[in-house]
């Protein structure tokens, strides 16, 4: 079920009323059903995986804390990672390394031959898989207890809002939330309500608007101006932040509503004045899943700087790898792993040139800023093609730099309007820094009609309810 | 505060609830009053063809082909007559036929009607016909092929009148 539907228009207020009007174990029974019927909605079958996943993690979970010896407590730490990356590789990665199998020794001469599965990648598998895995790896760290209602535990996976496609929820943060029966707050459904439709905003205004654009580039680069497609590279920028983080929004609100704090999952991205910056802003429960599961396990920064790079490059490598089973993802995350190490030597420079404090002038960061979203935008370019060469072919002809006036946009009525939507947005959020209104002040009358009216009328005026999915549910 | 906790501060947030709602539906109205008066004033051919501001002695009809294939100053200067390029891009057969039926309605009648016929086996397509929705209220024919069409679209314009102003060709 998708939150731009009808289906979830009639699912939510159903859902709500059952949802407060009941308490304890009869509420968490509701939110289990309620969200096994919204990620049913797309296909019965999947059921089966989450519930196989939530069961094998339960279970886990509680041996690790019966379990006393290293040894047997690393068996089950194996289990688990075993059998959540085994179902992610299964459904999500086997074909890819297959088909890369046989091209690897095709292209040496060496014909391979091997089965290829025919299924359909369901929907959210990363982050659900993530989610349990995290768990798992809490509780055999002695960081968290382990969980010993199966209903809470089977609604922490599941949960709706965040199921397909995150914020990527610790254990430690919504199980305890999971204990308490949330009671309704009208502060709670007005900050709630107020992130849920600035999240419709973010998708169904900005980035279903940039869509069409983005497609028509990409879909037939080599017809395309030079400026034509820097537009559309930008525009993509703009289209998978506002489509994603507007999914987060969507999410973190609806949690809201029924009283649950979810973090934020994404903080201006693009005013990152530095790689690292940029990934404490974007997409931040992977991101900071990486850095705790993987990057600090890997020996993180402690080993030597040669190990740090080496680490840093691997961590976005996967993580690049986990975003889809395609090369174009692991360029995109080896680009990044390329941008941390660059930055950490220039900081390196900076400090042995005695530069640092040029370096923390406006002008120093507002350059950097701009390097980074520069940078940023190169990397989407293989993010969003569908093979390397489509990409190569798209920045080539930019290098080129022909037709790089205005006059040479081509269909500029969508250009404008895109053009328009992201001026609105980039200074919407530069006065959000400095203005953020406190929730005292959003559910004061004035402010509260002023802010939910004008993204209403955004959304009357410029919404595309087409159903389109969110670019994200197929990570 | 627990909602239904406080008898006087439930009746407050009904009344916000109902103020909010008042000012969403005028300041919409507001607006689609605002866009619609640009549209009665635009000289763009659509407007002025649905506000009965064309007067040419030949009306030229079709899609992009019609708009680009026809030598406007040429045929005015050797046929001493007013043309009038009523081509739309990519416009479909159907829509095609309420639009010239509305404009033969709301304008004076041409002498001569010229329709370029490429795109007669060309599909439906609800995205262009959505284009027309800021002036289904200027024809019957173009209000009922919408009707018929994009039976969602048109009645969440009912309710949101901004929604008609939307489109590309709005814009």
């Amino acid at each position: 079920m998708y939150f731009n539907s009808i289906a979830f228009l009639v699912f939510l207020p159903l859902f709500l009323v059952l949802f407060f009007g009941t308490k304890g174990c009869a509420r968490l029974v509701t939110s289990l059903v309620g969200s096994y019927i919204f990620y049913g909605w797309w296909d019965v079958r999947f059921l089966s995986l989450i519930v196989a996943s939530t069961l094998i993690d339960y279970w886990i979970g509680l041996r690790l804390g019966v379990v006393a010896g290293e040894v047997g407590r690393k068996r089950l730490l194996l289990a688990s990672l075993a059998s959540n990356l085994g179902l992610l590789f299964t459904f999500k990665y086997f074909n890819f390394f297959r088909d890369s199998l046989v091209e690897a020794f095709g292209s040496v001469g060496i014909e391979l031959s091997g089965p290829t599965l025919d299924i359909v990648v369901p929907v959210g598998i990363s982050f659900y898989t993530f989610q349990t895995l995290s768990y798992t790896i809490d509780v055999y760290r002695g960081n968290l207890r382990p969980e010993p209602s199966l209903l809470k535990f089977s609604v922490f996976v599941s949960f709706f809002p965040q199921l397909v496609a995150g914020p990527i929820v610790r254990a430690s943060d919504f199980l305890p939330q999971l204990s308490r029966d949330h009671a309704v707050r009208w502060r709670n459904i007005v900050t709630g309500s107020s992130q849920v439709l600035l999240g419709f905003v973010k998708k169904c205004v900005i980035a279903d608007s940039l869509a069409p654009y983005v497609d028509a580039v990409f879909e037939n680069p080599e017809s395309r101006t030079s400026i034509t497609l820097l537009l559309a590279v930008v525009f993509y920028a703009f289209q998978i932040y506002c489509d994603f983080a507007g999914y987060s929004d969507i999410a973190i609100g609806l949690a809201r509503v029924m009283g649950y704090h979810f973090p934020r999952n994404f903080r201006y991205p693009y005013f990152a004045s530095s790689f690292s910056n940029f990934w404490q802003r974007w997409h931040i429960s992977l991101s900071s899943w990486l850095r705790d599961y993987l990057y600090i396990p890997l020996g993180g920064n402690r080993k030597g700087t040669t190990r740090t790079y080496i680490n840093l490059m691997l961590t976005m490598l996967i993580g690049g790898l986990w975003h889809g089973a395609a090369w174009t993802f692991v360029v995109w995350g080896g680009l990044h792993g390329l941008y941390l190490v660059a930055q950490r030597l220039t900081a390196v420079a900076v400090q042995s040139l005695n530069w640092q404090r040029i370096s923390q002038t406006f002008i120093a960061r507002a350059s950097s800023g701009a390097i980074v979203f520069c940078l940023v935008c190169l990397a989407w370019v293989f993010f969003r093609s569908p093979d390397f060469g489509t990409a190569i072919s798209l920045l080539g002809k930019i290098a080129t730099m022909q037709g790089m006036s205005p006059g040479a946009i081509q269909n500029q009525i969508i250009a404008a309007k895109g053009i328009g939507l992201i001026s609105v947005l980039v200074i919407a959020e530069a006065c959000a820094g400095w203005i953020r209104p406190k929730a005292r002040c959003i559910v004061s009358p004035c402010f509260f009609i002023l802010y939910f009216g004008s993204l209403g009328l955004a959304l009357a005026w410029l919404g595309t309810f087409d159903h389109s999915a969110f670019i994200y549910f197929q990570f | 505060m627990k909602i239904g906790a406080n008898p006087r501060g439930m009746i407050g947030r009904v009344g916000l609830l109902s103020a909010l709602c008042c000012c969403l539906l005028v300041a919409d109205r507001g607006f689609a009053l605002v866009f619609d008066q640009g549209t009665r004033k635009s000289n763009a051919r659509l407007p002025r063809a649905y506000t009965g501001r064309i007067d040419g002695d030949v009306w030229i009809i079709g899609n992009s082909r019609a708009i680009k294939s026809f030598d406007l100053p040429q045929i005015e200067r050797r046929l001493q007559v007013r043309v009038e390029n009523l081509g739309v891009n990519g416009i479909r057969p159907a829509l095609q036929e309420a639009f010239v039926i509305d404009s033969l309605q709301l304008n004076p009648a041409p002498r001569l009607v010229i329709i370029e016929i490429s795109y007669l086996k060309s599909e439906w397509d609800d995205s262009l016909a959505a284009e027309f929705l800021p002036y289904a209220e200027y024809g019957d024919s173009t209000r009922s092929l919408l009707n018929d069409r994009l039976p969602k679209q048109m009645m969440a314009a009912d309710i949101f009148n901004l929604r008609r102003f939307g489109g590309q060709l709005f814009l």
